[in-house]
């Protein structure tokens, strides 16, 4: 499918500018952004919801159906798992013995067997979520679109869902425009991602090159990018003048790249090759996390985060510390 | 004292369960003086109007206790019994009906149109009697309609105005009664309606549904036991109410309240129980529409069907 020039207003407020994308057969693309940035409003608008102001959707073989799965599950009260599953069939005018036939043998990959008789209020968040998915997967659409489908759950049962539903996308090979606000879901899942700010696509990437190259401030400070200063201040830490474009006026490091230098031993100081510098500063937070600690330091008026490895050593608050930061894992980006 | 108490521990423990049984009742509690009143009222009219009804007179020499319900056994009556509750249950389908279809489109259509809601409403508050009069001053065959389609030609004299007050169908009792219980089907079904359609439209839309199909398929299954059981409320108040009947229906019509309002005030008090006797049967035809309604309802509940 593809989207060219796309607008939509709301009560004469353009909710989506100009907005272009392509999604390839059999992707899954994830489309995350910050609340009231239009993540919802351009999924109703491919979906039929909401019409174009300006712009064209285009499908590769000429025509092509949407099916758009919501937060909430939205299953008809009144019908059973197999009567909601079979809606969308209803309309399409199948008799009721091979619409019910139909959404019997779909319960198998919908792993509902045994369940086709119950009510919506009869089963689980997860369940119900799952005959969210099967009724709108029934239909055979070209695009699914996922708007925080799982968001409602607790954390193990989404990321179940998530890894039951990446199977069977990777099984039946349909696409998917995946919503999220959840960059972990992102990560597990996406063939690329796409940022959107504002109404517009600000980046689109493979996950791994959003986060090493963010196109802006704006969107390394929504994706949480950690340790995020200008050329400037990482210049006046290293005090040499920094290769690299100029034009990468910003560059962050990762935690776990940042290295903690114990005061009582300096010996390890000595072998600071050219490229790294040692940072100076006091600690303000100490977080246990999976891996050990999650330290918070502040030095020149700013915060760094550093993860540590191993629960043995735990830094003290206020306690002064010395921080080596290799200049290699510093991605630059511009503002 | 056992477990160790002394007197004020076992009255503590008295004060607290007295406190923790209020607590657990307390909807009960707020709902009995309600429930009094009404078991009272009903229970009470119930076997107060049974029992006016079996009051005895001579016939034929000895007294018979069952005389007003022997002389309700006659195909005039039975054929009356089937006029009224055939008039009722028509106001209660065409005023649920046409109910259904006003709050659709008020909801659908018109719902920032707050004055067509309001307009829609006003009926509600005019009294049947009045509302009898008014329909009777426009559907006459002398009447506003006839004069002005007299007026613009439409038809030759105003004999030609179709019988629409004092017919043989009983039309004009149906239109009285629906331009009263119609407004009354929308206020009770409107929010519902709103809600439904801000729920499930979008829905249904998704999976391919016309606003049509969501109606049928959605909107009026989950609607169903409020929507009928408002009918139910219209069906019952017509089959007692006799304003209408009496202002439009023609005196041969047969409308039992009609019958029941004569021979209560006109015949003296030896006819009362007549009277009762009538209005009990209509009653008892009432109650037996409304437990049929809550058995059919029940059973589609049973198998853990919801509506919300």
């Amino acid at each position: 499918m593809r989207l060219e020039k796309i607008s939509i207003q709301i009560n004469n407020d353009n909710i989506i500018n100009s907005l272009d994308l392509k999604i390839n057969s059999g992707e899954i693309f994830v489309l995350m952004g910050p609340s009231g940035s239009g993540k919802t409003t351009l999924l109703k608008g491919i979906a039929g919801l909401l019409p174009f102001a300006s712009g064209k959707q285009t499908w590769e073989n000429g025509t092509g159906t949407t099916g758009l799965v919501f937060q909430e599950p939205r299953l008809f009260p009144h019908l059973t798992v197999v009567e909601n599953i079979a809606f969308g069939l209803r309309v399409r005018g199948i008799s009721v013995k091979e619409r019910k036939a139909m959404a019997l043998n779909f319960l198998k990959n919908l792993q509902l067997e045994s369940l086709e008789n119950r009510y919506p209020h009869q089963l689980s968040g997860g369940q119900q979520q799952r005959v969210s998915l099967g009724r709108a997967l029934i239909l055979n659409p070209d695009l699914l679109l996922l708007d925080e489908p799982f968001a409602s759950l607790d954390t193990s049962l989404r990321l179940d869902l998530i890894e039951w539903l990446y199977e069977l996308q990777r099984n039946l090979g349909f696409s998917i425009l995946w919503v999220t606000h959840y960059i972990d879901e992102a990560l597990s899942v996406a063939d690329r991602i796409g940022i959107i700010l504002n109404g517009g696509l600000q980046q689109i990437g493979i996950p791994s090159e959003l986060f090493q190259k963010p196109a802006s401030e704006k969107i390394a400070q929504f994706l949480s990018l950690p340790n995020r200063f200008s050329r400037g201040q990482w210049r006046k830490w290293f005090q040499y003048e920094l290769n690299g474009l100029q034009t990468q006026d910003r560059g962050w490091i990762d935690p776990k790249h940042l290295q903690l230098i114990d005061e009582g031993n300096r010996s390890g100081e000595g072998n600071i090759e050219e490229a790294a510098c040692i940072i100076s500063g006091f600690v303000t937070k100490v977080r246990p996390s999976r891996e050990g600690y999650s330290i918070t330091v502040l030095a020149d008026s700013k915060s760094l985060e550093v993860n540590t490895t191993g629960w043995k050593r735990v830094p003290k608050l206020k306690e002064k510390i010395r921080i080596r930061v290799p200049f290699e894992h510093i991605h630059w980006y511009s503002e | 004292m056992s477990n160790g108490w002394n007197e004020d521990g076992w009255k503590m423990w008295r004060i607290n369960e007295l406190g923790h049984q209020i607590n657990k009742h307390k909807g009960l509690l707020g709902i009995l003086p309600a429930l009094l009143f009404m078991l009272i009222f009903f229970l009470g009219g119930s076997i107060h109007s049974v029992t006016l009804s079996l009051e005895s007179q001579p016939v034929h020499g000895q007294q018979d206790q069952f005389w007003a319900y022997k002389e309700l056994l006659n195909l005039s009556f039975f054929r009356s019994v089937g006029i009224t509750v055939g008039m009722a249950a028509a106001v209660a389908v065409f005023s649920g009906v046409t109910g259904l279809l006003a709050a659709l489109l008020l909801a659908e259509r018109f719902r920032q149109w707050k004055w067509l809601q309001i307009i829609f409403q006003l009926p509600i508050g005019i009294p049947h009697l009045l509302s009898a009069y008014l329909l009777m001053q426009v559907f006459m065959q002398s009447g506003w309609y006839s004069r002005m389609a007299y007026h613009f030609g439409w038809i030759d004299s105003f004999e030609s105005f179709p019988v629409l007050v004092h017919d043989d169908w009983g039309i004009g009792v149906i239109l009285a009664y629906m331009w009263k219980e119609v407004p009354f089907i929308v206020l009770l079904i409107y929010p519902f309606i709103v809600k439904l359609i801000s729920d499930w439209k979008e829905t249904a839309m998704v999976l391919g549904g016309s606003f049509f199909q969501t109606v049928r398929w959605v909107i009026v299954p989950i609607l169903l036991p409020m929507w009928v059981g408002g009918m139910w409320v219209v069906f019952a108040f017509t089959l007692g109410a006799y304003e209408i009947p009496a202002l439009l229906a023609k005196t041969s019509f047969g409308s039992i309240p009609v019958m029941a309002f004569q021979e209560y005030s006109q015949f003296g008090l030896e006819r009362q129980p007549l009277a009762i006797a009538m209005n009990l049967v209509l009653a008892a035809i009432s109650l037996l529409v409304g437990c049929l309604l809550i058995y059919l309802q029940l059973g589609w509940y049973k198998k853990g069907r919801r509506v919300w």
